[in-house]
């Protein structure tokens, strides 16, 4: 859309749609506040935000492309600029993006599709291809296919891209792979199309019906659309022929699916970049604490009905040289093998001590000041029990104190049983599904959402304070206040509170790290040896998270930056637990098939500096490295409350039966809550609880998230 | 749906929702009302399934109304051809479940499931099996589904071991779960039988079992689904009395009181189907009838000969004297004994124990070994939760088993320390003390069960196993917290009873005491002569002294006690 369209009066501007952002703006819409959400990117949630397997190439490559804007560049303040001020009036330039990671690095760790695999698969794609076909034009007629148009949120800036990162690959592997690449592109391309003809027939359908309407980007689709009816008539002209060359065909496959059986299945790039659109690669990955602030904002919001969810199913540890399920709950205790009865006991009762810790301060109160570790062996637990509470419950280093690791454990605890057996819920689609739902909420009440914009200058009055800003587009829009990520800010407002970096390593991989019959959501908490005060989160989410197709696994590592090397910092932990061998030779170790590297500054403490216009607000990036977000519940209710000192933070929506209609006039005052309530009977009762034992695939929430986004455009327009 | 809290609603909802209400109640007595026409009339058809369906889908629990269906079911049976019956009562499973999610409670809507199954031409068990155990997610206590899975199982044959299987995955997801540990308990000794023993278990099973319940009481001492499983697990392998050789406790002939009397371990009725024959010297002994200690014939462990004149015991000479049990014509129990010439009485315990205590079968049989280990582990787990009631209670149940005269000292510790833990159950331990004191006293009697026994000043609160002492001839129970002589007529051949300084308010259960002579009840509570109309019906009676009750304080009742009882020699006032 273009911005020139924009009113140019608002309450807020926010820039920046990370999570605190999107929060805040859920906030300000929530009280009728009027809002502009504005994004640099072509996607939602900044540091938060996830990508599929191309996109996330892009996005590693537009981190490079970054890498050479020096830091303290910003925008220049040109003429035109200077035309929109009014008397008295100053300007202040925005910084330009910088690179929000570094070092990074990807590749795969498997081989190439030989010329007859290459066949192969594509032969199964067109019959699958072919069953579909059918399949829509049988439902072709349904009304919902002549809804929106399609624009993509998190997928966007990916269309043009396989192409691109394809190449990439391909060129370094040789000429034998030059036939190859064409295929894969090919495929992927067919893929993509199978792809949303599965998810939903309004997707593939939008280019035939409206195809006037849509833009530039449409018509790559376009190509693809075409590309598929001569696949298909390709395919037409192969079943017409004769039916002995069917049998022969027949019997190869029956023979090649005999060998898969027998042999562990090997995977190949080509199978991995066959299912590219199907993976939810977070950047900022996050679990909720089930009884956090967060969870209980979305809750309270009712926020909760735009996402779902699935529990962390078990708690990994690295003890006696092998991983170990945690006992953790009750039940866990209970039929737990690794722990003698003496040490159910012990557990039990420091854990109902711990859940209720300050009712009992003489138990603590001496140590308060004095590492956990000393206090558990104190408390003369087995060095087994002091393993599972410090590292797998309270999550603490050997150095910290007594009372920051009861406060931890008592929160986890606290998260116990609500939802599952573990303390910790996983966003299906991914950590970058929040900001977007915020975002929905926000512009369910009037938010106005404008992604690829941002605002190069802000306009500061006579008496120092910001009353404007000049958009991307050049626009001048007036607020009364801004609220921006700190990477938008000029770098003189952002006092860096931390030199702290995290390196990040994010695996596909072919099994899990600690085989079982069920699909289980892991977290582990690995101490590493090297530097025992840097553990490292490793989280490994499998296709019931709905962030990888089936028979893979998205693992994501995450711990304090040693040096300036992320693979460095990363080795010991991989190098225990992963191999890029193939099994026969490797043991059981899960294999990583795709890998990728990289840094990224902890933006997640900033402050506002002093020189700041007291009206510009500084929200906090990413790169934390902790495992939660409840952080970012205070931090935008800080920056509420600033604001809005005397109104409720997020406070319920009003309940759909207790709302009286009113006439015209009152309405378009109350047009929040009622625009609201319509959304709100669309989208059913789905509360925080129980969301996580949904069974839906990955096309159709994937078809979700993009309808969410379509909204909240819609609404901007 | 355990502890959950219920809404109160606003005064406003609560107005609308009258409103609603009443307008439903018309609905529902006009339907009611037609259904019941309808069945006057004999019309069973679909019409009444669909009436009797809306108010039950209001109210599942509307007994009557399911009867009905299942009248109309039977009917429709007689006409409608195999694939329309399938449907009908496939549309009622559906239907059952809507109600089942407004009562997951209701007998009416399991029972009428029962039915549908039993009578449906195809019924799909698996889809039941999975029902219930998406009930069993919801509440996994729900007796009634526990109750239908069982007629599922047993219906469509499914294996028991699954079964096993599924409790114990119930039991891992919550262990606080009797329903499950009780299904456990019902499935062990069909899965794992122990030959020798009637609802035995299998030691090798049984040891898991100890295992798996250890876990659940170290992870929460204080749940006590945990523990009542353990104290099944302990009983099993308790013997059931056999009757062929042990149904007699004592077995009694007297030439001077020229009777025999019975002390049977299970109540009879003498009279009706059961009767018992007396053989003397190898001949049946006529016109002997039967009567129990309150010289009735209801049931009753205890029964007396009286031999009308002219049948009487031989007053000379070697005896040789049988006693026979018939039940419904069936010998259940035979006893036989010989008297000697110059023996006047002559009475068998029946159960000899063999310096065994008679009481430690209570709790088990199975091997020693096992009961030591159990009481390790519950030992283990008391150090560490000192003031865990379950488990000192478990531990004073082990040492019982065990060897209740080693542990003696421990266990009337551990029973004090209980009544401190746990005042709610005070006169439970109280009582349970008692009884432990009885039951060691008469096990140090080594079988002479005709002699005196002194239990004073050993702060009974209650007297136990009477139904043992029928030979007993001085019982001292003075100085302890008794409040009342019940069932003390089993001692039929007491002589002097002391019951100085209890808590008496009656002497309600001294009736016939045919041997009675001597009754010390001085320093109780008893207030009025009627508490002491008892004593009239004891022939023997020569001595009792009422001192220090509050009877005496009253000259007059000094006056009608003597009447009551006229060749008694009565004390009302301590002499010094």
């Amino acid at each position: 859309m273009a911005t020139e369209d924009l009113p140019s009066e608002f309450d807020i501007v926010i820039l920046g749609t990370g999570l605190i952002e999107t929060i805040t703006a859920a906030a300000f819409s929530r009280i009728g506040l009027k809002i502009l959400h504005l994004d640099r990117n072509d996607y939602y949630g900044g540091a938060y935000s996830n990508f599929n397997l191309d996109g996330i190439e892009s996005w590693k490559q537009k981190n490079q492309d970054l890498q050479c804007v020096p830091d303290e560049e910003s925008f220049a303040v040109s003429d035109d600029v200077k035309k929109l001020l009014q008397d008295q009036e100053t300007i202040i330039p925005m910084s330009k993006e910088r690179s929000s990671a570094f070092n990074i690095t990807s590749q795969f760790h498997a081989r190439q599709r030989t010329t007859i695999e290459e066949a192969e698969a594509k032969k199964t794609k067109c019959n699958l291809f072919t069953f579909l076909k059918t399949e829509a034009s049988n439902t072709t007629a349904s009304p919902s296919a002549t809804a929106n148009p399609v624009v993509k949120i998190s997928d966007g800036q990916g269309d043009g891209d396989p192409q691109d990162s394809d190449a990439k690959q391909q060129s370094t592997s040789g000429s034998e792979t030059q036939e190859q690449t064409v295929h894969v592109k090919q495929d992927s391309d067919v893929n993509s199309c199978t792809e949303q003809l599965q998810s939903s027939l309004v997707l593939t359908d939008a280019p035939q019906t409206a195809s006037q309407d849509v833009g530039e980007k449409e018509n790559t689709s376009g190509g693809g659309e075409r590309e598929r009816e001569e696949r298909d008539d390709i395919h037409k002209r192969k079943a017409e022929s004769s039916e002995e060359e069917n049998n022969e065909q027949k019997q190869a496959q029956q023979s090649l699916e005999r060998e898969k059986i027998i042999q562990v299945k090997e995977w190949t790039v080509g199978d991995i970049k066959d299912d590219w659109r199907k993976y939810c690669i977070d950047i900022s990955p996050k679990f909720l604490y089930c009884s956090g602030d967060l969870v209980e904002l979305l809750i309270q919001s009712d926020v909760a009905r735009y996402c779902e969810f699935r529990t962390v199913s078990r708690v990994l540890t690295f003890l006696q040289g092998k991983l170990q399920q945690v006992p953790c709950s009750r039940a866990d205790v209970f039929s737990s093998k690794i722990v003698s009865l003496v040490e159910k006991r012990l557990m039990m009762k420091f854990l109902q001590f711990a859940a209720d810790y300050e009712s009992s301060p003489q138990e603590y109160k001496d140590y308060e000041d004095q590492p956990f570790k000393d206090f558990l062996i104190l408390k003369k637990l087995t060095p087994n029990v002091q393993h599972f509470v410090q590292h797998a419950i309270a999550m603490v280093t050997d150095k910290e104190l007594t009372n920051v690791a009861l406060k931890k454990t008592k929160k986890y605890l606290h998260s116990l049983g609500r939802y599952g057996n573990t303390a910790f819920l996983f966003p299906i689609y991914g950590t970058g599904e929040l900001p977007q739902a915020f975002s929905r909420l926000s512009a369910v009440f009037g938010g106005i959402y404008c992604l690829t914009a941002s605002a190069t200058h802000i306009i500061a009055d006579s008496s120092n304070k910001c009353c404007g800003i000049v958009t991307t587009n050049g626009q001048r829009i007036s607020c009364r206040y801004v609220v921006a990520e700190e990477s938008y800010l000029p770098s003189s407002y952002v006092q860096k509170n931390s030199a702290r970096k995290i390196s990040r390593a994010i695996f596909i991989t072919d099994s899990s790290i600690l085989s079982s019959e069920n699909s289980e959501l892991s977290l582990l908490h690995y101490v590493s040896q090297d530097d025992r005060n840097r553990p490292v989160t490793v989280m490994e989410l499998p296709n019931s998270a709905c962030v990888c197709p089936k028979d893979v696994f998205v693992v994501h590592l995450t711990r304090e930056s040693g040096c300036d090397d992320p693979v460095e910092d990363l080795k010991e932990v991989r190098d225990k637990l992963f191999t890029t061998e193939n099994k026969d030779e490797a043991e059981a170790k899960s294999k990583i098939l795709w890998s990728m590297y990289f840094q990224q500054n902890d933006a997640s403490t900033v402050t506002q500096t002093v020189s700041a216009l007291p009206n510009v607000l500084v929200v906090p990036g990413g790169g934390s490295a902790g495992i939660d977000l409840d952080f970012t519940v205070s931090e935008a209710k800080k920056i509420f409350l600033t604001v809005c000192p005397d109104e409720d933070f997020l406070p319920k929506p009003p309940n759909p039966e207790d709302i009286i209609h009113v006439d015209d006039t009152e309405a378009a005052v109350e047009r929040g809550p009622s625009e609201f309530q319509d959304k709100g009977d669309g989208d059913g009762s789905d509360k925080g609880e129980g969301n996580e034992e949904k069974n839906e695939c990955l096309d159709n929430g994937k078809d979700n998230a993009e309808v969410k986004g379509n909204k909240t455009d819609g609404n901007s327009t | 749906m355990h502890g959950r809290l219920k809404v109160k609603s606003t005064a406003e909802q609560l107005e609308a929702k009258r409103k609603e209400r009443e307008k439903k109640l018309q609905l529902y007595n006009g339907a009611k009302s037609k259904i019941f026409e309808k069945k006057i009339n004999g019309e069973l058809d679909e019409e009444l399934l669909l009436l009797s369906g809306e108010v039950l889908a209001v109210n599942p629990d509307f007994y009557t109304l399911w009867n009905y269906r299942k009248e109309t079911f039977l009917e429709l049976k007689k006409i409608k051809s195999k694939e329309e019956l399938q449907k009908i009562f496939q549309s009622e499973l559906h239907f059952l479940e809507t109600c089942l999610k407004i009562n997951p409670k209701s007998y009416g809507s399991w029972h009428q499931r029962c039915f549908v199954m039993d009578n449906m031409p195809e019924p799909d068990w698996s889809r039941e099996l999975e029902l219930c155990n998406q009930f069993l997610q919801y509440d996994e206590r729900n007796f009634h589904c526990w109750d239908y899975r069982r007629f599922i199982v047993k219906r469509a044959n499914v294996s028991l071991e699954a079964e096993f299987e599924f409790s114990m995955s119930k039991i891992s997801n919550n262990f606080s779960n009797y329903s499950s540990w009780h299904y456990r308990s019902k499935l062990l000794p069909i899965l794992f039988p122990d030959p020798t023993q009637p609802m035995g278990v299998d030691e090798k099973a049984l040891l898991k079992e100890y295992e798996l319940v250890q876990n659940g009481f170290f992870t929460d001492p204080d749940d006590q689904s945990n523990w009542f499983y353990h104290r099944w697990l302990m009983g099993r392998g308790k013997l059931k009395p056999d009757w062929q050789k042990q149904a007699l406790h004592c077995f009694s002939v007297s030439r001077t009181d020229r009777c025999v009397i019975l002390s049977l371990v299970k109540h009879i009725q003498v009279g009706k189907s059961t009767d018992i024959i007396l053989e003397c010297n190898n001949s049946i002994l006529k016109g002997v009838t039967w009567q129990n200690q309150e010289k009735s014939t209801r049931f009753s462990t205890l029964w007396i000969s009286f031999h009308s004149n002219n049948v009487t015991l031989p007053e000379n000479g070697d005896l040789f004297i049988k006693v026979k049990i018939l039940q419904g014509g069936e010998e259940i129990c035979f006893s036989s004994m010989s008297l000697k010439e110059n023996e006047v009485n002559y009475s068998a315990p029946s159960l000899s124990t063999g310096g065994v205590s008679r009481f430690s079968q209570e709790l088990s049989v199975v091997k020693t070994e096992t009961l030591q280990h159990e009481l390790e582990a519950v030992s283990q787990l008391l150090e560490m939760e000192t003031d865990n009631k379950w488990a000192v209670l478990t531990l004073v149940l082990l040492m019982k088993a065990l060897d209740p005269v080693l542990y003696h000292a421990e266990i009337m510790n551990n029973l004090d320390k209980l009544a401190v833990l746990d005042t709610k159950r005070i006169n439970y331990y109280k009582d349970l003390k008692s009884k432990f004191i009885v039951e060691n006293m008469i096990d140090a009697l080594n079988d002479s069960l005709s002699t005196s026994i002194d239990l004073s000043q050993r702060d009974l609160t209650k007297f136990y196993h009477y139904e043992l002492l029928p030979l007993v001839i001085s019982l001292d129970l003075s100085y302890n917290r008794l409040n009342n002589v019940q069932n003390f007529n089993y001692l039929q051949s007491i002589i002097v009873l002391n019951l100085n300084s209890n808590n008496l308010k009656s002497l309600e259960g001294l009736q016939y005491l045919p041997k009675l002579e001597r009754l010390l009840v001085r320093n109780n509570g008893l207030s009025s002569p009627e508490s002491l109309r008892a004593l009239q019906t004891c022939p023997n009676l020569k001595f009792l002294d009422l001192s220090g009750n509050p009877v005496c304080e009253n000259e007059v009742s000094h006056e009608s006690i003597r009447e009551q009882l006229q060749d008694v020699d009565i004390v009302f006032k301590e002499t010094s």
